[in-house]
C-alpha cells in the first residue's frame, strides 16, 4: 500500500507541475493532501493534489483517480477564484447574449465559427447560407 | 467540385471562393481593390488557387484517412520521420509541444498508442500557410474559414472590421455572438456537427461534458489545438484557459450554461 501511494503521490505531483509549466506564476505545494482508496470499487484510488497557490485567476486544486496505474478521472476539488469575472456565468447572462444577436442574425456577418461541419452539412450550414447570399446578389 | 465564385456588393466588395478539401467546405474571402476584375485584381484568381492547391497538398501528406498519405506510412511504420517533408517533423514537433502546454489532453495519439492522427492541428496550420499564400501574393485584405475555423486578415476596408458569428452550439444556424476583428484567429471546437468526437486522452472516453468552445488569438493553428485540448479537459478548461497569453475564450457546456475569460470581446 505505500509503494502504491507514493506512485499516485508521483503521478499527482506530476500533474501539477504539468499545470504549473504553462502558467509559470503558479507556486505549487506538490504535497497529497488526500489519497483514498474508493470502497465501492476494488482498484479505484481518488488523489487530491495539494493546493496551488498564487496563480494570477484564483486557487486550484487537483482531484485524480486512478485505476490501476490508468489514470480514470482529472477534475477540479477546489477552484476558488480572485477574480469575480472569471466565474462560471449564468444561464441569464446567455438568455441576454442570445437576444442581443438575434436581431443580427445572417445578414451583418461576413462568416461564422463553429464545429468543424463535413462537406454535406456544409450545404445546409450558415455559411453556405451567407456564401449564396453573396452570389445572389 | 468546381470553384464557386461568389460576390457581396453590400460593402468592401467582397468576393468568396468555396472548395471542399479535407473533409470539409474552405470558403476564402478577398476584399478591396484587387478583388475587383481586370486590373488590380489581376492575378487574385491565381493566387486563390494557389492557396487551395496548398490545402489539397496538405491534404494528401497528412490525412490519416488516405492509405499513402505520409501520416498513414508513419502510422504504419511504413516510414519513419527522417523520410518524410520537414512540414511533418514541423507537426509532429508542435503536437508534442501543445500536448505537454495542455498536460496531456492534446494528443495526436489519443485513439491509442501508435494511432497517429494529427488532424487536431493540421487544418488550423493549413488554413493559416493558405492565409499566407494570400499575403504574399499582396492580398493583405482576406480571410479563410476553413470548416469553421476562421484566419482573418486585414481588414475589407477601413474602419470596417470583419464580422464573424459564432455559432450556437445548442440553436443550429443561430449565432451566439459575433467577433468584430482583423488579423485574428476564431477557431471553434463543438460536438455540434459530429458528436462528440475529440477524445478525453486520459479516459480514452469521448469528452461530452462542453457543447463547444470559441478560442480567439493570433495563430489559427495554436487557437483551433486550444480549442479541441479544451473541449477534452471539459470543466477543467475554466481554469487552463486564462492561463494562455493572447489568446481569449468562451465556451458552452451541455446544458447550455455559458462562461468566457475576461477580455473575450462580447458586444
Amino acid at each position: 500500500m505505500t509503494r502504491l501511494f507514493v506512485a499516485l503521490a508521483a503521478t499527482a505531483c506530476a500533474l501539477v507541475l504539468l499545470l504549473s509549466y504553462r502558467t509559470p506564476r503558479i507556486r505549487h505545494d506538490p504535497q497529497v493532501v488526500h489519497a483514498a482508496a474508493a470502497p465501492s470499487s476494488t482498484n479505484q484510488v481518488e488523489v487530491v493534489a495539494g493546493a496551488v497557490e498564487g496563480w494570477s485567476y484564483g486557487h486550484l486544486q487537483l482531484r485524480v483517480t486512478l485505476t490501476g496505474r490508468r489514470i480514470t478521472d482529472v477534475s477540479m476539488a477546489q477552484f476558488a477564484t480572485t477574480n469575480p469575472m472569471s466565474r462560471r456565468r449564468s444561464s441569464a447572462a446567455l438568455k441576454r447574449l442570445r437576444s442581443e444577436v438575434l436581431s443580427q442574425q445572417r445578414a451583418d456577418v461576413d462568416m461564422v465559427s463553429g464545429a468543424t461541419y463535413t462537406s454535406t452539412a456544409y450545404l445546409h450550414s450558415l455559411q453556405a447560407a451567407l456564401d449564396a447570399a453573396r452570389w445572389h446578389r | 467540385m468546381a470553384p464557386v465564385t461568389v460576390r457581396d456588393a453590400r460593402d468592401a466588395g467582397l468576393r468568396t471562393w468555396v472548395e471542399h478539401v479535407m473533409g470539409t467546405a474552405i470558403s476564402i474571402s478577398v476584399a478591396g481593390a484587387v478583388a475587383r476584375r481586370g486590373g488590380a485584381g489581376a492575378g487574385v484568381d491565381e493566387a486563390v488557387a494557389a492557396a487551395f492547391g496548398g490545402l489539397r497538398r496538405a491534404d494528401a501528406v497528412f490525412s490519416p484517412f488516405q492509405a499513402d498519405s505520409q501520416i498513414s506510412r508513419l502510422r504504419d511504420g511504413r516510414t519513419t520521420p527522417d523520410r518524410c517533408d520537414p512540414e511533418v517533423r514541423e507537426i509532429l514537433a508542435l503536437c508534442e509541444t501543445l500536448r505537454r502546454d495542455s498536460f496531456g489532453y492534446f494528443d495526436a495519439y489519443a485513439a491509442g498508442p501508435g494511432q497517429l492522427d494529427p488532424c487536431g492541428v493540421v487544418k488550423g496550420w493549413a488554413a493559416e500557410r493558405a492565409a499566407a499564400t494570400l499575403r504574399a501574393a499582396g492580398i493583405a485584405r482576406h480571410a479563410v474559414n476553413a470548416g469553421g475555423d476562421v484566419c482573418l486578415g486585414a481588414a475589407p476596408a477601413p474602419g470596417r472590421p470583419w464580422r464573424v458569428g459564432v455559432a450556437d452550439p445548442h440553436r443550429p444556424g443561430r449565432l451566439l455572438t459575433v467577433v468584430c476583428g482583423a488579423d485574428l484567429a476564431v477557431a471553434t471546437s463543438g460536438t455540434a456537427e459530429r458528436g462528440a468526437h475529440v477524445l478525453d486522452p486520459h479516459r480514452r472516453t469521448a469528452a461530452a461534458e462542453l457543447a463547444s468552445v470559441t478560442v480567439i488569438g493570433p495563430s489559427l493553428t495554436l487557437a483551433d489545438a486550444y480549442a479541441t485540448a479544451a473541449l477534452a479537459m471539459g470543466g477543467l478548461a475554466t481554469a487552463w484557459l486564462p492561463g494562455l497569453d493572447g489568446y481569449e475564450a468562451l465556451l458552452v457546456d451541455a446544458a447550455g450554461e455559458v462562461w468566457w475569460t475576461d477580455a473575450f470581446p462580447l458586444d
